[in-house]
């Protein structure tokens, strides 16, 4: 999977991967294909297609206009998904007027590879945002509750996803209560 | 104002050529296409996103080169800029060697990405700042890059245009071969057939190519010309004139 997305963020028009061979993922899936390595004799490889997503969303907890943005933590494969992605959009806590440039915490993600920017306060709730909102574990507990049966799953989906008209109202309903920092996070 | 160099000249040519809102990407060692780039987005082309290897300014990825190979490998790329030691009828270019491969009588440095950004590219226009009969041959000695390509490659690539010292030429799809688009100032048809070694579409009559405006020569002069110094410090000393 790794190696699908990895081709199409570098327009292969396959990956070659190692393993799999012998294994039941290849029954399963018609688009992992058995060649022969034309390299080197009677080695059987699998290879993918490459993976090219319409749409990648990030969240961020700093973006500027242009589409320069911080995400959260020290994760590179953003990278690579950006690139992977035909279009990629961008939800951030804030959006600042000041030019964003690499260097400041967290991962940078540069305006080439990004297509459009939306503020969205509170936008990873559940999860949490740097230092500006910690994770909502009570909130995770009763989405894990809910999710062990079909009829409490669908009242969870109504209350939570269908119910809000937007995220505003999907914060109001979950108690969502930012704790900003100024100057502390990224 | 004083007299424009042929490299000033050849800036001005690829700057017109130049689409506001084109993916641009520059290559190594490519003075001429940047302050042809530089002054398109000075003048007309306000929102071309120029990608330069080699710059700070106008590099935006975070690092490395392998960013700008694979967007061209995605086929996002609108317009790139080759050139090469040779140029043929076919539209091939030669960065390889002169002579044969086996036992050359010049080695170059090779291709890099050129055989792949000929091909994926959607515009590419090659340069060349000599031409003489020995850079536009009948055959290149080593095809580094394929004007045109197999059927079964589902994608056509090869070039738009070759800007030298002396004319535009332009390919054309059709027949597979190179025209006259328009000579410059101070050269003559004559001197293009003499100095192309092979035949060209001649259109009758023949365009001549606008001699460069005061406006493009100040702005190249002055703001591409500081722009470049920090790009190619000794193209823009002694190939840009200062503007006084």
């Amino acid at each position: 999977m790794y190696s699908m997305v990895q081709a199409g963020s570098m327009g292969a028009p396959f990956a070659a991967v190692r393993g799999l061979l012998g294994g039941d993922l290849l029954k399963h899936r018609p688009d992992l294909r058995v060649v022969m390595n034309p390299f080197q004799e009677g080695d059987a490889v699998v290879v993918a297609p490459p993976i090219r997503p319409d749409v990648a969303v990030f969240h961020a907890a700093r973006a500027d206009r242009l589409g320069n943005a911080i995400t959260l933590g020290e994760r590179r494969d953003d990278w690579m998904l950006a690139r992977a992605a035909r279009r990629v959009v961008v939800t951030a806590e804030e959006i600042v007027e000041k030019v964003l440039k690499p260097g400041a915490a967290g991962t940078f993600l540069p305006a080439i590879d990004v297509d459009h920017v939306v503020c969205v306060p509170g936008g990873a709730h559940p999860a949490g945002c740097t230092k500006r909102y910690a994770c909502d574990r009570i909130h995770l507990g009763e989405y894990l509750e809910a999710a062990k049966d079909e009829i409490a799953f669908k009242a969870y989906l109504e209350k939570y996803v269908f119910g809000p008209r937007a995220h505003r109202a999907y914060l109001s309903r979950v108690g969502f209560r930012p704790r900003k920092k100024r100057g502390q996070d990224a | 104002m004083k007299p424009y160099t042929p490299e000033e000249l050849m800036a001005v040519v690829i700057s017109r050529e130049v689409r506001n809102g084109e993916t641009i990407g520059i290559g190594a060692a490519s003075p001429v296409p940047a302050a042809g780039c530089i002054l398109a987005e000075h003048l007309h082309a306000p929102r071309a996103r120029i990608i330069i290897l080699g710059s700070d300014e106008y590099y935006p990825f975070p690092a490395g080169s392998s960013e700008l190979h694979f967007m061209a490998q995605k086929g996002e790329l609108d317009l790139f800029f080759l050139s090469g030691i040779q140029i043929d009828r076919a539209g091939n270019i030669n960065l390889h060697v002169l002579g044969t491969y086996d036992a050359p009588s010049v080695r170059l440095p090779g291709a890099y990405g050129s055989a792949m950004l000929y091909h994926m590219a959607r515009r590419v226009i090659l340069y060349r700042t000599e031409h003489t009969s020995r850079t536009f041959v009948e055959k290149v000695d080593f095809v580094t890059a394929a004007g045109t390509v197999p059927e079964s490659a589902g994608r056509e690539g090869g070039p738009s245009l070759v800007v030298t010292p002396r004319a535009i030429l332009a390919w054309d799809r059709e027949t597979r071969g190179w025209a006259l688009a328009s000579v410059h100032p101070g050269s003559t048809v004559i001197d293009i057939e003499e100095n192309t070694g092979f035949a060209l579409r001649i259109p009758r009559p023949v365009p001549m190519t606008p001699r460069p405006t005061p406006r493009e020569l100040r702005v190249l002069r002055t703001r591409v010309r500081d722009k470049l110094k920090k790009i190619y410090p000794e193209f823009a000393e002694k190939k840009i004139a200062p503007a006084k």
